[in-house]
């Protein structure tokens, strides 16, 4: 029954592989910076930069996108 | 010793008390991670395919990583809970708590075996040692502190391995690409003989590691059930001093696991630049530090070895104890005393790691370490998926609808498994059926409080 679906799978070029974990770490960075500053920060002990969990966020998907630009 | 002194109450035992920082939690997550699935088995997999490996810590981490810091942490930090079934209870229904904790506890058995198997045979190829001598060293060093110090023991303890194992690690790659006359002659030599070997996804026809599987069995099922809902990584996040600290440790986390394939994956493919005289894939990565490492460094990076292999067991130990303590016992049970917890959490421990010493030996039948366990996972890791995501993001799914999901989804995976399916596809499948299902099975039997209940507000990520 999944025969087709496998067959179809199966046929789709590699380099599509690298281009799509890229539009998605893209998309994760967009969905990353719609939180509100208030939610991010929590109950943390005060409201310094470097807590501001989006600017981490940011950090690992570059290094992310980095690295699936290397690795093709 | 000193830590164990400080365990009062159950609380004590199996959160720290409420009081571990950010780094520590950080570190911790990252040591029980790479000990189980990494060291011995993700190097011999990356001596047969290649960085492809790598990509159980990038694209089979990261992004899941990202969303359990900012979206399922503080909702299981705030909802108060001890573990994810004890959260899947208050979500669905007791029955899906004590299904969801045995499940865990029966898997964390087995992986109790695999670490001790895997440490066993990094003792046989560095000391000589039988396989039993091994287990049983292991077992008596991992039981005395992990059983009387509890959490907090296991995560400092974590901490200190995972700095060990990084600098050890970084020692290998330096040089290891030495050796090989810098970075472009190692790379020339890997793809020489393998061609796919430097690039990070292998063909859509390939037997193992298809690259539409990866992403969509890995990216999107195995790795967010895995980051998202494992009692064995979260339960410390669980015990940080506030939500803001149980956040950045995932992000924290999540910087480290970034590095991690120059530790467990780079090992694998310097032995085969290096044409290592090895008999099993499995035998990379002691070959390695056997052969490039001078002596004193060798010495160093086979302790930490050990002692990352060891951190596996003992976070194995702390939070299926916890789960068979309050999650099934504390629930079946009808004199369930809590003050009786940390007694019988530490017995449950005890009992655990005897049984998981009983069955690592039998573990070496099971193939490559790292699939064995990836198998098991794939069966339930779609299901409980659906349950965690659709109970934090929704207030539609329901109780009895959560009961009907996780039983046929487990089903569904293991009959897929039976047509010998591919493991990541089998997690793909079972995982669009539970969330398909638990969204159709909630219309036919509504959540009872889905529109009026401060319970349920604080336990769905929207109004968290």
């Amino acid at each position: 029954m999944l025969d087709p679906y496998y067959e179809w799978l199966s046929s789709l070029p590699t380099p599509w592989a690298n281009t799509i974990t890229m539009v998605m770490f893209v998309v994760l960075l967009i969905i990353l910076w719609s939180f509100p500053k208030d939610r991010i920060y929590g109950d943390a002990p005060d409201r310094a930069l470097w807590r501001d969990l989006r600017l981490w966020g940011t950090l690992l998907i570059v290094l992310q996108l980095g690295i699936y630009t290397l690795f093709r | 010793m000193v830590l164990a002194r400080r365990v009062k109450d159950a609380k004590d035992y199996f959160l720290a008390g409420r009081s571990l920082a950010w780094w520590v939690i950080g570190l911790s997550i990252i040591g029980t991670n790479v000990s189980a699935e990494g060291y011995v088995g993700a190097s011999g997999s990356s001596y047969q395919l290649g960085i492809a490996q790598a990509n159980f810590e990038w694209i089979g981490a990261i992004p899941a990583m990202i969303i359990a810091s900012l979206i399922f942490i503080p909702v299981y930090w705030k909802a108060g809970v001890y573990s994810i079934p004890e959260y899947l209870g208050k979500r669905y229904n007791q029955t899906v708590r004590v299904l969801a904790a045995s499940i865990t506890s029966i898997f964390s058995v087995f992986a109790v075996a695999i670490a001790m198997w895997a440490i066993a045979t990094t003792l046989q190829t560095f000391l000589g040692w039988d396989t039993w001598i091994g287990i049983m060293v292991t077992g008596t060093v991992v039981g005395l502190y992990s059983i009387t110090g509890g959490l907090a023991a296991v995560a400092f303890t974590d901490a200190l391995q995972v700095v060990i194992m990084f600098i050890g690690g970084l020692f290998i790659v330096y040089l290891g690409i030495n050796d090989a006359g810098g970075l472009s002659a190692f790379g020339d030599a890997l793809t020489a003989q393998n061609p796919t070997h430097l690039q990070a996804y292998l063909p859509a026809e390939h037997d193992s590691f298809p690259w539409p599987a990866v992403i969509l069995g890995l990216g999107f099922v195995l790795s967010p059930a895995y980051w998202c809902g494992s009692q064995v990584i979260l339960q410390r996040t669980l015990g940080a001093r506030t939500q803001w600290d149980a956040s950045a440790a995932m992000m924290f986390a999540a910087l480290a696991k970034t590095c991690v394939p120059l530790l467990i994956v780079f090992p694998g493919l310097l032995a085969l630049v290096m044409m290592a005289d090895i008999a099993a894939p499995d035998m990379a990565l002691p070959w390695v530090i056997k052969n490039v490492l001078p002596p004193g460094l060798s010495g160093l990076m086979f302790v930490a070895v050990i002692a990352a292999l060891q951190s596996t067991l003992d976070s194995i130990l702390n939070s299926t104890s916890l789960l068979i303590t309050r999650d099934i016992r504390g629930v079946l049970s009808k004199q369930h005393d809590p003050d009786k917890d940390l007694r019988i959490g530490r017995a449950i421990s005890l009992i655990i790691l005897l049984l998981g010493m009983a069955v690592a030996p039998v573990v070496e039948s099971a193939g490559g370490i790292y699939q064995f366990i990836q198998m098991l996972l794939s069966l339930f890791q779609g299901p409980m998926l659906a349950l965690l995501i659709m109970g934090i993001l929704t207030r539609h799914a329901s109780p009895i609808a959560g009961t009907i999901v996780l039983v046929t989804g487990i089903t569904l995976s293991f009959v897929l498994t039976t047509f010998s399916i591919n493991m990541l596809w089998v997690a793909f499948i079972s995982f669009i059926y539970s969330m398909f299902g638990l969204w159709l099975f909630s219309y036919f039997f509504p959540n009872p409080l889905k529109d009026n209940s401060e319970e349920l507000d604080r336990l769905v990520f929207a109004r968290a």
